[in-house]
């Protein structure tokens, strides 16, 4: 779960019951593959459902954090003082009082080759972004809080900054992070073979070659981060956190805490968003649950929108020069990528190792002999960067789809006949990567299809031929995602009653988990949806679990659940079996009724009606609690299972989009958004089509609005929602969507995730086609209308 | 997200709120508190006193009298856009203060006199900031990227300012000094705008009502206005404003007034397009190629020292693209006259009406009356 | 430093407490009196997260002191939908999946409702205008645009959108003249 191919965001939740199921059966009924409308939204539209900054213990206090001013600076001194002796205070901290108490006090270690110190969650003697907390004040409430943190007196003295990443490790003048790291390189990593890809360069009739920038960018989910901890010196810490991952969370922080994992119980209500960063671990949530202990009282801390961006963690901001060798009849022969990818002010667990597998994806979609990627993770002093929804996918897709559309120009080449012309073909799956990734399946070329047609690409209007004087473009990107990495617990218990209530380790926060699963236990149980309970969030309640992103939680979490049904199912037929005195394969079942079946397993529907014996499955619930239980049999009615997904399932699909470039503005309107996307079976494709839409907007927000900005001095910004951009809806297309449907053979209800399709496809789509209109090489993300403008100057200066 | 502590005072009076403002030190006023609150919770300001003014019932509301319109400094956007575009019937004028317009043109007086300037007021914000944010505030907060200041300048609007020795009137020129920075003292308080109606070829109130032969709030020429704005791509403001008017004169622009917002530390005026309009046939061939180069010249009606970008839309940039907005808003200016109307230059294309034209990336709105 | 005894009506329910000056609404709500239906998701009064009604205006409680709703009526979307359009807007907000995490759904149900109220039939590009206070970074604004869509059509002819319009500018000229 720590790499590239897994880190992040927001998981999605297609998926579909067995292929034989679907086919055989054509069980109309079934709830899987259904648009069931979400169980969760009755509580959330009321306003009714709990969020953790709306929970309050008796006798919450309030934490607020003194934040850096600058973006690298030695801290010379701190002056508590003044706060401490105002009212309503409880306590102001700083690094020295962390180091003086039983905890580390560090955030999980980046995991590097070079022993660079993990970030600690107050700052030692330096600060290396602007925003780093430095000190710690806890106070009655809010106001009287944030009173405390004005009053904090530091000093520093500040050091130069650098916030570019190329600049960082290529410049010998650039002021130098850690000592360990002496060109400030944290961790470099080359995949695929550079010898065989230089071959192919040297083949091959032509290179086309771009520089690109993949801006950074902050995931801001509405929801800010924020953690209650409460201590109790008997029982340990329980932290109420807005988590992704409660589990993860769990061990992040009984590592910065100091105590093992038992000493600590994560609970995460209802999550506001999380598109990555509400998935790793910040000084916010160790400094509530620190202070709990030092001050024996509920503390909460909820992050200003400005603090939520300060800290981080941010995304992407990746430098790259790429190269594409290409033969005059348009085959690929290679591709090599050198990137820059920074990591910020200190490394934050695989945060700091994600850049450098990002190259994993520069294959998409096509059949590439050879790939070279050189990577360098690169400290800057910036906030520290870490996934956000996608987390190298869409770097580097991005790479590669702008690349092809720069060869397509060079050759004189349709952009979709050099894209066809390469891509993998059906049969070639599984497919390994030059690249280490190894797909397990696809039919790239329907779905391509089905994004041309839906907008129209060969009747497509001549960028010169719009009568309202905008230029119009058109612009496609094919993409793979890797989705499911990592393990996942799936927990159905069976009650008395016959209620079934699900526990998953994922943790929903927008993505519909509590229907999904209910669908899929729901079918495999064969129980009406309204029996099933799913929980999730809860580490007291809850098999150790992995979390929800990286487009995770249906694939493994799903078929957590779907083989913890089915292995309840075989327990109740044997319970069943004995109750009705027949074997075990006697016993047919149907929509919650056991009956005896003759030999077969499987029953038909005279056969139950028929049958002079039945026993419902309330019944068996009810047994398995009882008397009466074979002596073999174990009580109970419930099983886990951990489930393990053999490699990775490759979500693909193509975006089309249409823009009108303004030119005298350098204004950007997409006219149209097409999405099409194959993520396997779809268990509700309400929620799938809502994946869709939710990370199209992203990408789209990428490729047109947002941008992280720091001066030269390392001060952000972009500190707020009014300087960075958040889409809003009128900045966004209606987003149309289709699908196709290329079942994962790696899992039994053949389902790939979603979550960040829209996030990797919709960059380059968007970039693609404004290019197309402008009729130039390359414009660097994000669009706005200045760098449009820029753009059109240049090429009319030429 | 947390205020600093102050003292709140709910003025009940404006001379309670005068002598408020004296007497606490660092007081300021609160009226719609979409500038102060944000600056408060970002810790940007920390006074010792707030005085709200937002519900004293002498600062709101809409007088629409025989020369001018008198929008008080606490009326809200909604309020102003509610009651400024009430196109009442004739009894209704009978009602002290007079009131809104003309029957038979279904505009109210403000929409005939100052189109621009309620165009300018639906283009502010969102709908919550509109419920709240005050026509007064706006301009006190001379907030650079405002939409009120620029459409106030080509309203020839000017504000009523109260303090302990009385009340003056202010022209918006003068009221404006730059960047958050307006006429009005510390202890002083904006009690209203206002706005003369169209009344000359000057475009000025400059005769009598009786003069012109008129008694009736209709402007006696020809008068076309708009507020054409590209809002920011991150904050929502304008980052170019343009607001025009235009008197026509038998299918000749006989005035205009033309001021930007977003470019500069102020709101401005843009003389030399207002000198080069001036003359244009709008009835004829060829009015949009006479357009383009009056408008050519914008920048240079901006002083480099004053110029204004963000990390997001430099200067430079704001400045060259002005011409195009200017553009804009002159055509749809023109349109909107009778002239312009029937057979008027080239169309300006589509015109949205609300601050955002809900088309993605073409946030910029043009004319848009709510015809 | 000054405190305030103020009164206000909120979902409903009266209450009375004691405010400092610089509190703002929306904490009053949350903090004071538990109801945490408005959400905070911003401090530059930008994402639309904490909008209530303000005796029937939309605003955002977090750009509005608490002492400025001395007197005043409350509503936040946990309050019993007493008018036809809220509630269909909160159906049609479930029926085309127009929510996904939630935490904007509160305020943006608010704004789509009172969108409605004043203009009963808009086009989508002046729903996604009308939307511009509410920030919604899960959903794309798709789904929602779809449910204020839908929401119009199912109160189309209901009296529920009538004759309520006028609070601001109709946005098209096509105001309700207020014939009920
Ligand atoms: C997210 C957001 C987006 C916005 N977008 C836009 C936009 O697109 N266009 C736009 O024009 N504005 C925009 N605004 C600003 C908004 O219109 C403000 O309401 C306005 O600028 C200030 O008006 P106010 O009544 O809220 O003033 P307040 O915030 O109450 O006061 C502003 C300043 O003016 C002073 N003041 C207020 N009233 C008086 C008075 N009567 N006499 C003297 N001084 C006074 C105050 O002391 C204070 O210094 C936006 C605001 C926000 C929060
Ligand atoms: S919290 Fe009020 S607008 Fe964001
Ligand atoms: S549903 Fe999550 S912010 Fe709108």
């Amino acid at each position: 779960m720590s790499d590239a191919e897994s880190a992040d965001a927001g998981a999605a939740d297609p998926s579909e019951h067995d292929q034989e199921a679907v086919d055989e059966d054509a069980d109309t009924d079934a709830y899987t593959g259904s648009g069931e409308k979400r169980r969760e939204d009755a509580a959330l539209l009321s306003g009714r459902a709990e969020y953790t900054d709306d929970r309050e213990p008796p006798g919450t206090v309030h934490l607020a954090f003194v934040r850096s001013e600058h973006g690298h600076a030695d801290l010379e001194e701190i002056d508590t003082s003044a706060a401490e002796a105002m009212d309503d205070v409880l306590g102001a901290y700083t690094w020295a009082d962390v180091e003086a108490s039983p905890s580390p006090g560090r955030l999980q270690p980046p995991g590097l080759d070079r022993d660079v110190p993990a970030h600690p969650v107050l700052a030692t003697d330096r600060v290396r972004y602007h925003g780093q907390p430095v000190a710690v004040v806890v106070a009655e409430d809010r106001y009287r809080a944030r009173d405390a943190a004005a009053a904090v007196d530091v000093e520093y003295d500040p050091l130069e900054a650098v916030v570019d990443p190329e600049t960082a490790a290529t410049d010998s003048e650039a002021p130098r992070l850690f000592e360990a790291a002496p060109d400030n390189i944290a961790t470099t990593a080359e995949l695929g073979d550079r010898d065989a890809t230089e071959e192919a360069f040297a083949a091959a009739d032509r290179t086309v070659s771009i520089d690109l920038e993949n801006n950074r960018l902050i995931s801001s989910a509405l929801e800010p981060r924020a953690a209650i901890g409460e201590f109790d010196p008997d029982e340990g810490f329980t932290v109420t956190v807005t988590s992704q991952s409660p589990h993860g969370h769990r061990r992040k922080l009984a590592h910065t805490l100091g105590v093992r994992e038992g000493e600590v119980r994560v609970v995460s209500p209802r999550v506001g968003g999380g598109f990555g960063h509400k998935g790793h671990h910040h000084p916010g949530e160790a400094m509530a649950a620190w202070c709990a202990r030092e001050l024996e009282v509920p503390v909460k801390w909820t992050a200003t929108r400005s603090g939520n961006y300060l800290e981080g963690a941010h995304g992407r901001d990746h430098r790259t020069t790429a190269e594409l060798a290409i033969d005059d009849d348009g085959t690929i022969r290679g591709l090599r990528a050198e990137t820059y990818a920074s990591v910020g002010g200190y490394g934050l667990g695989s945060g700091a190792r994600m850049p450098v597998r990002y190259g994993r994806l520069l294959s998409s979609q096509y059949a590439i002999d050879a790939i070279h990627c050189e990577t360098r993770a690169v400290f800057t002093t910036t906030a520290p960067i870490h996934s956000y929804r996608g987390a190298g996918r869409p770097e580097a897709i991005y790479v590669t789809e702008r690349l092809i559309d720069v060869a397509a120009d060079e050759l004189g080449l349709d952009p979709v006949e050099l894209r066809r012309r390469n891509l993998i073909s059906p049969e070639a799956f599984p497919y390994e990567t030059p690249v280490g990734a190894t797909y397990d399946s696809g039919d790239y070329e329907p779905a391509m299809d089905k994004a041309l047609e839906a907008i129209g690409y060969d009747e497509r209007t001549d960028a010169t031929g719009a009568d309202d004087g905008r230029l119009r473009g058109v612009g496609i990107a094919n993409y793979v995602e890797s989705t499911g990495g990592g393990f996942e617990s799936g927990l159905v218990r069976v009650l008395p009653d016959g209620d079934v209530a699900v526990y998953a380790g994922t943790h929903s926060h927008g993505q519909g988990h509590e229907t999904t699963y209910a669908q899929l236990v729901a079918d495999a149980l064969e129980r009406p949806i309204d029996r099933i309970q799913v929980s999730e969030g809860d580490t007291a309640a809850i098999p150790t679990g992995t979390g929800t992103f990286g487009s995770r939680s249906t694939i493994v979490g799903g078929n957590a659940v779907v083989e913890s049904a089915e292995k309840v199912l075989a327990k109740a037929r044997r319970i069943a079996a004995t109750e009705l005195g027949v074997d075990s394969a006697q016993i047919g079942y149907e929509d919650g009724t056991f009956a005896v079946s003759g030999a077969n397993d499987s029953v038909s529907a005279e056969a139950v009606s028929g049958a002079d014996e039945t026993v419902s499955f309330e019944d068996i619930a009810d047994t398995a609690y009882g008397w009466g239980l074979p002596d073999d049999l174990e009580p109970g009615l419930e099983s886990t299972t951990f489930y393990d997904l053999d490699g990775a399932a490759y979500t693909f699909g193509t975006h089309a989009c249409v823009v009108a470039v303004d030119p005298d503005t350098g204004d950007v309107e997409l006219e149209r958004y097409f999405a099409v996307d194959d993520c396997g079976e779809r268990v509700n494709p309400l929620i799938v089509e809502g994946q869709v839409h939710g990370g199209v907007a992203q990408g789209i927000g990428q490729a047109r609005y947002e941008q992280v900005a720091y001066d030269d001095d390392g001060t952000l910004l972009t500190e707020t929602m009014d300087s960075y951009g958040v889409p809003r809806a009128a900045d966004l297309p209606s987003i149309e969507t289709d699908s196709t449907v290329t079942p994962s053979p790696l899992n039994e209800l053949g389902v790939k995730g979603i979550g960040e399709a829209g996030t990797i496809a919709a960059p380059p789509a968007v970039v693609n086609a404004v290019c197309d209109a402008l009729d130039i090489t390359h414009v660097d993300m994000p669009l706005t209308e200045e760098h449009v403008w820029r753009a059109i100057s240049d090429q009319n200066e030429e | 997200m947390f205020p600093p502590s102050f003292d709140y005072h709910r003025a009940s009076s404006v001379s309670e709120a005068l002598s408020l403002l004296a007497e606490l030190p660092d007081a300021t006023l609160l009226a719609g508190g979409h500038a102060l609150l944000p600056r408060l919770k970002n810790g940007r300001a920390e006074p010792g006193a707030v005085v709200d003014v937002s519900e004293l019932p002498e600062l709101i509301g809409v007088d629409v009298g025989s020369e001018a319109t008198v929008v008080g400094a606490a009326t809200t956007y909604a309020t102003l856009l509610e009651t400024g575009t009430e196109a009442g019937d004739a009894d209704e004028e009978s009602d002290a203060g007079g009131s809104v317009g003309d029957p038979t043109a279904g505009r109210s007086v403000l929409e005939q006199h100052a189109p621009a300037f309620l165009e300018a007021t639906r283009a502010v914000g969102d709908r919550q900031i509109r419920n709240r944010g005050t026509v007064g505030g706006n301009l006190a907060e001379a907030h650079p990227e405002s939409d009120l200041p620029a459409a106030a300048l080509v309203a020839d609007a000017s504000v009523r300012i109260r303090g302990s020795g009385g009340e003056r009137e202010v022209a918006v020129e003068e009221f404006l000094t730059g960047a958050f920075e307006s006429a009005v003292g510390d202890d002083e308080i904006v009690t209203a705008v206002r706005i003369p109606h169209v009344d000359g070829w000057d475009g000025s109130n400059g005769g009598d009502a009786e003069e012109n032969g008129s008694d009736r709030n209709e402007p006696t020429v020809d008068n076309g206005g708009a507020y054409v704005r590209k809002t920011h791509p991150t904050s929502g403001y304008a980052m170019v404003g343009v607001a025009v008017r235009v008197g026509i004169d038998d299918g000749v622009i006989a005035s205009a007034r033309v001021a930007a917002n977003g470019v500069a530390d102020t709101a401005l005026r843009l003389s030399s397009v207002e000198t080069a309009l001036e003359g244009i046939d709008v009835t004829t061939e060829g009015v949009g190629e006479r357009v383009t180069a009056a408008v050519e010249n914008a920048p240079a009606d901006v002083p480099e020292a004053t110029r204004r970008g963000d990390v997001h839309a430099s200067a430079e940039y704001r400045v060259s693209v002005l011409p195009t907005y200017v553009e804009r808003a002159v055509r749809a200016a023109v349109d909107s006259t009778e002239a312009g109307s029937d057979g008027g230059p080239d169309s300006v294309g589509d015109s949205a009406p609300d601050s955002d034209s809900g088309r993605n990336g073409r946030r910029d709105q043009q004319g848009g009356e709510p015809r | 430093m000054s405190e305030h005894q103020i009164s206000l009506t909120v979902d409903g329910e009266r209450e009375t407490l004691t405010v400092e000056g610089r509190t703002l609404l929306v904490h009053a709500l949350r903090e004071d009196l538990g109801v945490t239906a408005p959400k905070v998701g911003c401090e530059t009064s930008k994402c639309g997260a904490c909008t209530v009604e303000l005796d029937g205006d939309v605003v955002k409680a977090c750009t509005v002191l608490a002492v400025q709703a001395d007197g005043k009526t409350v509503r936040t979307a946990a309050s019993d939908t007493e008018d036809d359009v809220r509630s269909v807007v909160t159906q049609q907000f479930h029926e085309q999946h127009g929510l996904q995490c939630g935490y904007c759904t509160p305020g943006m149900v608010l704004t789509a409702a009172d969108l409605l109220r004043e203009n009963p039939d808009p086009t989508p590009s002046e729903i996604r205008a009308s939307l511009k206070g509410n920030i919604c970074r899960c959903t794309g604004y798709t789904n929602i645009v779809r449910a204020v869509e839908s929401a119009a059509s199912e109160l189309e002819g209901t009296a529920a959108v009538a004759g309520d319009g006028g609070k601001t500018a109709a946005v098209d000229g096509s105001a309700p003249e207020g014939d009920d």
